[in-house]
């Protein structure tokens, strides 16, 4: 049957064979080509979709007194994330229909865009939402779902976890880690978040931290934005020191988005931010601090500053905030609250310009002897008021006091006195000296926008604001009544109690203006130190004649010892200080109110001072009981410290802000109504935040200024 | 034939085992192709549960391969041959069970590939490619004074298409495309006259082409052929472009890349292959028609060449085994089985490293499929018994 001669063609057989040759050749070629010459390319689209890169937040440094002890720590904070890639990219898998095919993702119709094509983006917020639910059902917890701030973080940054939840207590985190939920892309993370430690305790120096307004600002070494900025204070002054550099985690991950393995490929990491310290004790904030507090006051100021150096040692404001409801982030109710509170908490008073009241005598008289166009003993015929330039200039209590010279007009705090004192002295005299004390300068201290520059007043700065000031107040030119409104710190005058501390500062040095320092130096995370700023820069020297400064020092004693201010006297020292009580109305629910500004400044002990402490308090009584006491327990605490006495400080609560002690205007007994009124009448209100412009409104023979603002923008 | 039959029967065999050993480097290569494949499968079933056993379920079917072969080497050729009709005949028969629903098996992967009688379940597509081979043999021997006649091409061509497009209909193109190169291969060394099988040929790659230019370069839709699927337009486009949709229809192939490439010389190690491991790799596919990529990542480029090495040396015996076989029957089966494994090995390995277009066919010996490694093995054993029953057979 079968031919046995008839055999393939050999030449036939061989182009086969040949062909077999050509495509193995093919393929090992090619396979080279892949494998070989072309695996670079491989190995990255490899690790793109085998790996996640997961970011470490960096722990903020520390803010430290001058002791170290910290004020301003880290904490842990577990945080529900969500992978919104992830979970994306898994929704088809785990949304099957009835018939097992996958489902689809749903998509949310967008603006149609230019071209009038409908379009649709991922509804990244129903995929969420069905993912999480089962899980936050299970362990009973709750948070809505911010539509909008997780849509717009899917379109930037959709490769960035979303915090989903943050700060959980242990047992969610323990209850969420038991079971494995099995869900790709929703993982729990811990993360260092801030902790002030004393609570409301020099909130308003250390500021607070949040999500910043343009995240594109603070960028660290990896490129990724910072989630948690300063925000305010030290926080915000000094964030590019307190923010460390983030670390990662290089982890591989499963088709079905799921880490395998124990350890990372990858782990870099992260550092931890500098330390920074401030100049403040910690022992002398919590004097300050509850001294505010004991005196029960709703608003008001004190600040303790070093005048051997210019540090300053404490500063408080009230009323006060937690900064730890900032943290990890506050409520839109709690901010609103805060923010919108007419008292201000978030607003720093150590740093708000006002009317200095007789404070500011201090300065006029140095001013005046410095001039030479006065002694210390020239004196004046002081009765129970005087006419200057047609007005009639009241003393505050209206008595004829007879002749007195410099001394004793600080010790009683004589209006009359100053009225001719300093039109004597002259006008371009207290300029200079104010300039030479930092009035109407910023000293920066924690940032140029938290600061008021204060107005130092006079002809050059009348020319600067011409057409404001004969806008508002009708004034165009510098009259006599208005040197005699300055030398009694009212009129346009307004000073910060950080601008009369370091002022006070020098004088009871000896005349040397410090520049005020809060932080010392900052040290990094190996405690080495990376910046200094060192102690006691010269900012001016008042350049008094020594006796002339000590006759203005020896007035200061008396005020406390025998004047204004005995309640401030602290048994065994001898210190210095001031009184002032400055006129101020503000606007109440569209009624004028006074709002009496009380200070006293003092230094002591009187032969070789320590401690120089400034209280300010709106709407007090007067200078001289209200603030007084205040400052007494200051220097009394200090000193009984200083002598062995132990100040522990504490948790502090935040204290709530009152417009107690604001009194109704009284039109018949003011001073000067009409002019009160009809200032207040023109609606001059204006925020603190741009008080380098003038304000007041003060016609000649008005004592007040009325300009200020029942709502502090903060 | 008669001297055989006058022999000692005893002796017969003992001549004819004899012959299979004399093949000893050929069963070495296959040998090394099985055990190897029991590995590779093991490593690419490792992220399916689903698929734990399949590497023990595959070494039995290597047994009963072996057994298979050993049955078919010692079977003289001319007797399957000479009851090829019936044998074709049963194939067509068994694929049109699988469009009888009480036969089939239900569909895997959306195709109707499986025939369920009694307790087994086998795809006849593979069975039908052996049977396939054996008619054609059978009948390009009846034809073999009219072999250059054109009747003759459309002869075969008509025994070609049946299977085809039965196949084709199942639907399995890959499967079903590859009865044409085996067609021509037999043609060829038939002797049919060169433009009957260069035209085609010509005709085939014209229209490829026109597809490339059709579907990839204008985009315009596919004609409604009956023959034609719209995801066919899909992996025409896919093939040329892989970028075109990264989690559709070219994700396989994206994927296939990735694996083999980050493969390097000398790949990840075995059961270490990150896309296979951690389950990039296609669920359905990488223990079958993507196991060349799994091999790629964790074998690299040694691993990979020596398997494309091996086969190609067991396609080369094929054509050896031919060129000495006692007849044109036996070399028309040695270059049928030869073509069919050739078309399984190229397209295979091919589609992985972007070659071809993607085609669901397995790779020879080294996919997870009893029904495949069997009709491979008897497609082998039907060559080795062209090898034993060679020309000087009787004078061993």
């Amino acid at each position: 049957m079968l031919d046995e001669d008839s055999r393939v063609p050999g030449w036939r057989l061989g182009a086969l064979s040949l062909l077999i040759f050509a495509a193995m050749g093919v393929l090992l070629s090619r396979l080279w080509n892949v494998q070989i010459v072309n695996s670079e390319s491989a190995l990255e689209r490899l690790e793109q979709q085998t790996t996640v890169k997961a970011r470490i937040a960096p722990a903020r440094g520390v803010i430290c007194d001058r002791n170290g002890l910290p004020l301003a720590e880290n904490r842990p904070s577990f945080n529900i994330d969500l992978y919104l890639n992830d979970l994306w990219r898994d929704y088809p898998q785990t949304h099957r229909d009835s018939r097992g095919r996958l489902g689809a993702i749903p998509k949310i119709p967008l603006p149609d865009g230019k071209d009038g094509r409908k379009r649709a983006e991922i509804d990244i917020v129903k995929i969420v939402k069905e993912s999480i639910e089962p899980i936050t059902q299970t362990l009973g917890i709750s948070a809505p779902l911010d539509e909008h701030d997780i849509r717009e973080h899917f379109r930037t940054d959709r490769d960035l976890p979303y915090h989903y939840m943050t700060d959980l207590d242990f047992a969610t985190v323990a209850q969420f880690a038991e079971r494995n939920f099995g869900v790709p892309g929703i993982r729990i993370s811990q993360s260092p978040v801030r902790q002030y430690t004393y609570g409301a305790f020099a909130a308003h120096i250390l500021g607070y931290v949040g999500k910043p307004d343009n995240q594109q600002d603070y960028v660290a070494s990896d490129g990724t934005p910072y989630d948690t900025v300063g925000r305010q204070g030290i926080e915000a002054i000094m964030d590019a020191q307190l923010q460390g550099q983030p670390g990662s985690t290089i982890q591989r991950v499963s088709s079905q988005g799921l880490l395998i393995g124990d350890k990372p490929l990858e782990e870099n990491d992260p550092t931890m931010g500098n330390s920074i310290f401030l100049t403040i004790d910690a022992r002398i904030q919590y004097i300050v601090e509850s001294a505010l507090r004991n005196a029960g006051i709703g608003r008001g100021a004190a600040i303790v500053m070093d005048p051997r150096t210019g540090d300053v040692l404490a500063m408080a404001s009230i009323p006060s905030y937690d900064p730890n409801k900032f943290i990890p982030r506050i409520s839109a109710k709690d901010y609103d609250a805060l923010n919108n509170d007419p008292t201000a908490p978030l607003y720093n008073r150590v740093l708000h310009a006002l009317e200095p009241g007789s404070t500011y005598k201090i300065m006029v008289a140095l001013a005046g002897l410095k001039s030479g166009n006065v002694t210390v003993d020239t004196s004046f015929d002081c009765p129970g008021a005087i006419q200057i330039d047609d007005h009639l200039f009241h003393n505050s209590d209206s008595t004829d006091a007879g002749t007195m010279s410099l001394v004793h007009a600080i010790c009683v705090s004589s209006d009359v006195f100053f009225y001719q004192y300093g039109i004597r002295a002259g006008i371009e005299a207290i300029d200079s000296m104010g300039k030479l004390a930092g009035f109407g300068h910023r000293w920066g201290l924690l940032g140029a926008s938290a600061e008021d520059p204060g107005i130092l007043p006079g002809p050059q700065w009348m020319k600067d604001n011409e057409a404001w000031l004969r806008k508002t107040h009708n004034i165009d030119h510098w009259s006599q009544a208005q040197t005699a409104n300055t030398s009694i710190g009212q009129g346009f005058v307004q000073v910060t109690p950080l601008q009369m501390a370091t002022f006070l500062c020098a004088v009871a040095n000896g005349g040397t203006v410090y520049q005020p320092r809060i932080y010392s130096h900052v040290e990094n995370y190996k405690g080495e130190t990376i910046a200094e700023i060192p102690a006691g820069q010269v900012f001016s020297n008042l350049g008094m004649k020594p006796s002339d400064l000590k006759a203005v020092q020896e007035g200061m004693r008396e005020v406390v010892e025998e004047g204004t201010g005995t309640l401030a006297e602290v048994p065994g020292y001898s210190i210095a200080g001031k009184t002032g009580t400055a006129q101020h109305y503000i606007k109440i629910d569209g009624d004028i109110r006074r709002d009496l500004k009380c200070w006293f400044y003092c230094y002591g002990p009187f032969e070789a001072p320590r401690y120089v402490t400034c209280v300010m308090v709106e709407g007090g009584t007067w200078g001289g009981t209200t603030t007084a006491p205040i400052a007494q327990e200051i220097m009394r605490r200090l000193f009984a410290m200083d002598a062995g006495a132990v100040e522990t400080p504490t948790f502090l609560q935040p204290v709530a802000g009152n417009f107690n002690g604001v009194t109704a205007v009284d039109l018949q007994s003011n001073t000067s109504p009409a002019g009160a009124a009809a200032s207040a009448s023109n609606g001059n209100t204006m925020s603190p935040d741009d008080n380098s412009s003038p304000t007041g409104d003060v016609p000649p023979g008005t004592i007040g200024n009325p300009g200020s603002s029942t709502k502090h923008a903060h | 034939m008669i001297a055989a039959r006058s022999l000692n029967p005893m002796r017969t065999l003992l001549r004819k085992l004899g012959g299979i050993a004399s093949s000893f480097p050929i069963l070495i290569v296959l040998a090394a192709l099985c055990v190897a494949s029991i590995f590779i499968i093991m490593s690419a079933t490792v992220s399916n549960d689903l698929l734990k056993d399949a590497y023990s379920s595959q070494s039995r079917y290597i047994i009963i391969g072996f057994a298979l072969y050993l049955l078919l080497a010692l079977t003289p050729y001319e007797i399957l041959v000479r009851i090829a009709p019936i044998l074709y005949c049963v194939g067509i028969a068994l694929l049109v069970g699988v469009f009888v629903p009480g036969l089939r098996h239900k569909a895997v992967f959306g195709a109707y590939s499986w025939l369920k009688l009694g307790p087994i379940s086998f795809e006849p597509a593979e069975f039908a490619k052996l049977t396939y081979i054996l008619g054609m043999a059978w009948f390009l021997h009846l034809r073999e004074r009219e072999i250059h006649y054109f009747t003759t091409v459309v002869y075969a061509f008509v025994i070609t298409a049946i299977p085809f497009v039965l196949i084709k209909m199942q639907p399995a193109l890959g499967s079903a495309l590859v009865f044409f190169p085996v067609c021509f291969a037999m043609l060829f060394v038939a002797g049919a006259r060169l433009r009957y099988i260069v035209l085609p040929i010509l005709l085939i790659a014209t229209f490829c082409f026109l597809a490339y230019y059709w579907v990839s370069v204008k985009n315009w839709p596919l004609p409604k052929l009956p023959f034609t699927k719209s995801f066919q337009a899909e992996r025409i486009k896919t093939f040329f472009d892989p970028s075109l949709d990264k989690q559709g229809a070219a994700w396989q192939i994206n994927q296939s890349m990735i694996a083999i490439g980050s493969g390097g010389m000398n790949g990840k190690g075995w059961m270490q292959g990150t896309q296979n491991v951690l389950g990039y790799m296609p669920k359905t596919t990488n223990y079958n028609d993507f196991i060349f990529s799994d091999v790629g990542e964790e074998e690299g480029f040694r691993g990979g060449a020596a398997l494309i090495i091996c086969e190609g040396t067991v396609l080369l015996w094929c054509l050896w085994v031919a060129a000495r076989a006692r007849d044109k029957i036996g070399a028309m089966v040695a270059v049928g089985v030869m073509a069919m494994l050739f078309t399984h090995i190229f397209v295979n390995i091919g589609m992985t490293i972007q070659v071809v277009p993607i085609t669901g066919i397995p790779l020879p010996f080294i996919s997870y499929g009893g029904t495949f490694l069997l009709a491979c093995l008897a497609a082998m054993g039907l060559v080795q018994s062209v090898w034993v029953h060679r020309k000087n057979f009787e004078r061993i």
